[in-house]
């Protein structure tokens, strides 16, 4: 009957719109006729807000949304909600709401929530990439919006930690882990107890790290050999300057004394480091895992059954927990390679907080950060909550009242050199070393660099095409080299990598133009 | 006399070749039902599994060390949100399956009348779209910015709602009904909904609740739409907070995550990666057994009467 | 007209679902455009620059701005696509028929209740997991399949560093998973078959076979055809969560196991969105093609009767 379909679909139709009405209310847009945001549609990296000073009239409260990677816990949607935005309320007159993404989707999530032009007013991501999403358009001009709003935070931010996050010429990012870093990723992160069980007493060098393995093999069955193949710190030990790496992911390095770059595969130093792989392999000392799942070398260290893994300043600090819980009597110490060669500061830190040109309220973005550095106790604050609550202070040290307490916000992504306050498990040498680090440290050349990929973006694909098929194995030193090489090498031809590094070349040439080296 | 033996030797023959058959038949399912369900023991062993011996000694079928500190930290770390989870999944599994079976049965059943002229040329404007997408962004913007289903259980009920694929499966067994037993039913003037609600829905009931399985199930391990319109963790169904839990595993194998952030993500062991699992297949499990009669059934059910 | 007048009811029992076809599936096409441009977000999908076919001849290595020679990934990953759907949707329909036929010869309740339930099982794991059970299985020191190796004698065999053997383990993965799933729908179209056909065989002497191929399998027919060519529309898009889940980013194996989403994701990053676009673009064209040609020959063996 007509009737009874027609009734049939109606009431469809209510149960649904029942359902559409059920979204929740829409969030207050953020703004009180202050700071507008014009999406000009032609306006590529000009300055395209308007910015007007602070006028928040007292009792109201706008909303800073901020994209965030990670899993959104119960105990961090509470802190927030009952901690720190009724405080945020008070002394800035802006409440944050995070937006989780899991990492696996992170990027995918961002990309697609700024293409549709989705009120994000802040975001984070990897410093490296800030060239790609200027590129991409994911980021404004926030350099007036820092005068206007930030005057606490730049007191604990100096201008070349800010020079990272400029891109010709115009502030498009905060980068925001402010803390010594020279030689990252340089360093090899060892277990020391099966150093010193095997009869070793330090690693200087490459030779001493395969000795260490050997013995290892031999004394200790149970571990499986060396995490990671690292390529980086065995960089430092063969090669004679120090290479920056400065674009297309692994494959251009600078030379930061003949002040050229260069394909990081055609250099000796490259060719050295994958020998000394090679012959890991063929000692039986690597396992297959080291090139099939490069990637997964952290995870692998973290079971505790593996030797080394290649870090920065801090990497023992940053993953003992885990270790330990696999294996309690495990010890971490960092190496560096090569000790006595340069050490070069090659980066404003890793991190860069970046906000999108759909932000609806970026004033209280910039004000949010504010606030958090303002003070180191609003720093403790937003890392590990109200002093006394889940941590007390003893010494100038935390003390976590539950050691598997995880913190709110990321301290690696608001880490800050003037801030930051240790936890109690760490040693006292270690921050004699952590506070002198940088001492006697060069700056790179290209530390502010950021190459940009617009002219060559089609041969940046097909290169990274041959690197990860062709180079990565010879890297890895799980394919002979010499049968492999010159084959890979002319791949690498045909791919397109002269012009490639021409244009890096090009660029590189036009940037010292302007900032002139650093040593 | 000569029929009865031949009649006889047929019998021992089939009889031979019957056993052949039934063989093949036992050993063939009992190969593949054990190949399906090994793994399945696999996993809940790990699941009930010290970690650290796991990652040294590898999975087995066999407990290892056997805890349930896995278990705990899961319903400790999300406990409530699981919980919550549960009511918002089976809440939009039984409408959205109610729903989809609404509408998916009246098209399937309207493109099973091979009379109706138009019928391939809307059956080729259903197929194109499993053929051609717009991709991610054009369909998000459109959903989040036109139909506004940004944070709503809609997102999570309607885009699902039809599925061509289950259409066309539909459509072949609502074919199998002799136009004839709808002839008749015209003939005393019915309409065509009285004859889709009334006669070819009840004949079809094992097609029908076949295909509202495969939807029930679509609904049940629903987490794309919430990953791509739900930001408020009340409305997470339970397989986007699971998946949420294996995400950073692939995050990392992936060489995604930049090297300061991924040493401090925080890797989900083995043993946790399979108690997801488990809490996900859980109340399938137990569901299961129930529905699962009329499938078993088979052959003997849904007897077309002439 | 006057077929809408005789069929009405039935043309406005079909509206609902056309509602939420032109809603999520129409509507959003708009955005194909995408692939003909070079898409900047401020741009707008409809106001970025024309390229017309620059992202397709990127796919194949043609570059424009560069000397660089012809890259022959794009081809590669499009052989492994079609190869690894190509032979998973052959046994994909095989298996499960098998399956479904021999369930239908038991007659034990209690034993087709367990062994139904264990084979839906691994429809409900996934991809990553069932990546971590395959690395169980093909790990070098403690998988199992190696363990078995050894102990008749054999040596072991380094599974992930040998990129051929990996089609068939993820082929073999992807029917294994779906097998049992796949075989209710043929459990579901059998029951609709008329009884009195199996017994007027029965009276004239056949056996169980001969039944069954000669009344179960042609009677299958329409349900088979309608899912394999609903595949074959699909045959040129790989799955990136199965591939992504077994081998992850293995580059030992990538030769062998790129399919073209995968080899097209790994490019995004540089290119954009405009080049996944483009050649999902191209993925969809090919299937149309290919399946408008497969309805065809279908409705030939088929009694006229195709997918559309």
């Amino acid at each position: 009957m007509k009737k009874r379909l027609l009734a049939l679909m109606l009431a469809a139709v209510m149960v649904l719109s029942a359902f559409t009405g059920c979204k929740k209310a829409d969030q207050p847009s953020g703004d009180n006729g202050g700071s507008t945001t014009t999406q000009a549609p032609s306006n590529n990296g000009g300055s395209t807000t308007t910015q007007a000073p602070d006028n928040t009239t007292p009792g109201e409260v706008s909303e800073v949304i901020i994209l965030y990677p990670g899993e959104e816990t119960d105990a961090m949607s509470n802190f927030i909600n009952n901690q720190l935005n009724p405080r945020l309320a008070e002394e800035v007159g802006i409440n944050v709401k995070l937006i989780y993404k899991g990492w696996d989707v992170y990027w995918d999530q961002k990309a697609v929530l700024l293409n549709a032009m989705e009120p994000i007013d802040l975001y984070w991501d990897g410093l490296p990439d800030l060239a790609s999403m200027v590129n991409n358009q994911h980021c404004q001009d926030i350099g007036q919006l820092i005068k206007d709003n930030c005057p606490d935070m730049l007191k604990v931010f100096p201008e070349s930690q800010l020079a990272g996050g400029v891109v010709n010429g115009i502030q498009y990012g905060i980068p925001s882990a402010y803390a010594p870093s020279s030689c990252m990723f340089q360093l090899v992160c060892v277990r020391q107890d099966i150093l010193e069980g095997v009869g070793m007493t330090e690693i200087k060098t490459a030779d001493d790290l395969k000795e260490f393995a050997k013995r290892a093999a031999d004394q200790y069955p149970e571990m499986n050999g060396p995490a990671d193949i690292i390529f980086k710190p065995l960089t430092r030990n063969f090669a004679d300057e120090q290479y920056t790496w400065c674009a297309l992911g692994d494959a251009i390095v600078y030379g930061e004394e003949t002040h050229k770059a260069y394909c990081y595969f055609e250099t000796e130093a490259f060719k050295k480091v994958a020998k000394f792989n090679q012959s890991m392999y063929a000692d039986g000392l690597y396992r297959d895992e080291l090139t099939t799942n490069y990637n997964e070398r952290d995870s692998r260290m973290q079971q505790g059954t593996y030797l080394w893994v290649e870090g920065s300043l801090g990497k023992e600090n940053e993953i003992i927990a885990s270790v330990r819980s696999q294996d309690p009597d495990a010890r971490l110490k960092s190496y560096l390679l090569n000790p006595t060669a340069d050490k070069y500061v090659t980066a404003c830190g890793g991190e860069v907080l970046c906000v999108p040109y759909s932000a609806k309220n970026p004033a209280g973005a910039m004000k949010f950060l504010n606030w958090l550095y303002k003070s180191q106790e609003n720093y403790l604050f937003c890392l590990y909550g109200p002093e006394g609550e889940n941590y007390t202070v003893q010494d100038g040290r935390i003390v976590l009242n539950d050691p598997g307490f995880e913190g709110y916000f990321y301290e690696w992504m608001f880490r800050n050199a003037n801030y930051t306050m240790f936890t109690s498990d760490v040693t006292d040498d270690f921050i004699k070393m952590y506070e002198s680090w940088d001492d006697g440290a060069k700056t790179s050349d290209v530390i502010a660099f950021h190459f940009n990929n617009e002219n060559v973006r089609e041969i940046e694909t097909a290169i990274n095409e041959v690197v990860n098929q062709r180079f990565t194995p010879i890297e890895c030193g799980f394919v002979d080299f010499d049968s492999s090489y010159d084959a890979a090498i002319q791949e690498l031809k045909n791919a397109g990598i002269d012009q490639y590094v021409a244009e890096v070349q090009k660029q590189l040439d036009e940037f010292f133009a302007v900032n002139g080296h650093q040593h | 006399m000569d029929l009865n033996e031949n009649k006889k030797r047929n019998r021992i023959h089939s009889s031979f070749e019957d056993k052949i058959v039934k063989g093949f038949a036992i050993v063939f399912i009992s190969v593949i039902a054990i190949a399906c369900f090994y793994p399945l023991l696999m996993v809940l062993s790990v699941s009930l599994s010290d970690n650290a011996v796991v990652t040294k000694k590898g999975f087995s079928a066999i407990p290892q060390a056997f805890t349930l500190d896995t278990y705990r930290y899961l319903f400790s770390r999300s406990g409530d949100r699981i919980a919550r989870s549960y009511i918002v999944t089976i809440a939009i599994t039984v409408i959205g399956t109610l729903g989809a079976m609404l509408v998916t049965s009246m098209i399937s059943f309207a493109l099973s009348i091979k009379d109706l002229k138009y019928r391939n040329a809307i059956s080729f404007i259903c197929n194109f779209t499993i053929i051609f997408s717009a991709g991610l962004i054009p369909w998000f913007i459109v959903c989040n910015n036109y139909y506004h289903l940004r944070d709503t259980y809609a997102a999570l009920i309607l885009p699902s709602m039809f599925s061509v694929w289950s259409m066309f499966l539909l459509r072949t067994y609502f074919s199998s009904v002799p136009i004839s037993l709808y002839e008749s039913a015209k003939l005393d003037g019915a309409s065509w909904y009285q004859i889709w609600w009334k006669i070819s829905l009840p004949l079809n009931k094992t097609a029908m609740l076949t295909v509202g399985m495969i939807y029930a199930l679509g609904y049940w391990n629903e987490w794309w739409n919430s990953l791509m319109f739900i930001d408020d963790h009340r409305k997470y169904p339970l397989q986007y907070i699971l998946y949420n839990v294996m995400s950073n595993v692939k995050a990392i194998s992936s060489g995604k995550v930049p090297p300061g952030a991924a040493a401090n993500i925080k890797l989900p062991s083995e043993t946790m990666k399979m108690a997801v699992t488990i809490i996900t297949i859980g109340p399938i499990i137990f569901l299961y057994p129930f529905i699962q009669k009329y499938f078993v059934d088979g052959i003997m059910t849904g007897a077309v009467k002439e | 007209m006057k077929e809408f007048k005789k069929n009405r009811q039935l043309y406005l029992m079909c509206i609902p679902a056309l509602l939420f076809l032109i809603a999520f599936a129409y509507i959003p096409m708009a955005g194909i455009w995408m692939a003909f441009t070079d898409y900047k977000l401020l741009d707008g999908v409809f106001g970025s620059k024309f390229v017309g076919l620059h992202w397709f001849k990127a796919f194949f290595g043609v570059t424009t701005n560069s000397g660089a020679k012809f890259n022959g990934m794009g081809l590669r990953s499009v052989y492994n696509t079609l190869y690894i759907n190509f032979f998973g949707l052959i046994f994909g329909t095989i298996i499960p028929i098998t399956i479904a036929i021999c369930f239908n010869e038991l007659k034990h309740k209690g034993f087709k209740k367990v062994t139904q339930s264990a084979m839906f099982f691994p429809y409900f794991l996934s991809w990553v997991v069932v990546g971590a059970i395959i690395f169980a299985f093909f790990s070098n020191s403690s998988g199992i399949v190696n363990r078995v190796l050894e102990s008749v004698g054999h040596d072991r065999i380094r599974w992930y560093a040998e990129p051929k053997y990996w089609k068939a383990i993820i082929i073999t993965a992807d029917v294994w998973k779906w097998c049992g799933y796949n075989s209710i729908i043929y459990m579901a179209a059998m029951s609709n078959f008329d009884p009195s056909l199996y017994e007027a065989a029965t009276v004239d002497g056949a056996n169980r076979f001969q039944r069954i191929w000669y009344i179960t399998v042609p009677l299958l027919k329409p349900t088979v055809i309608v899912l394999v060519l609903m595949s074959i529309g699909r045959i040129f898009f790989g799955d990136f969560g199965m591939i992504y889940g077994i081998v992850g980013n293995n580059s030992l194996l990538y030769d062998e196991v790129a399919v073209i989403d995968t080899y097209v994701y790994s490019a995004m990053k540089s290119l954009g969105y405009s080049y996944t676009t483009a050649i999902g673009l191209m993925q969809s064209t090919l299937g149309l093609i290919l399946v408008t040609l497969s309805n065809y020959f279908a409705k030939k063996v088929n009694e006229g009767e195709g997918l559309f």
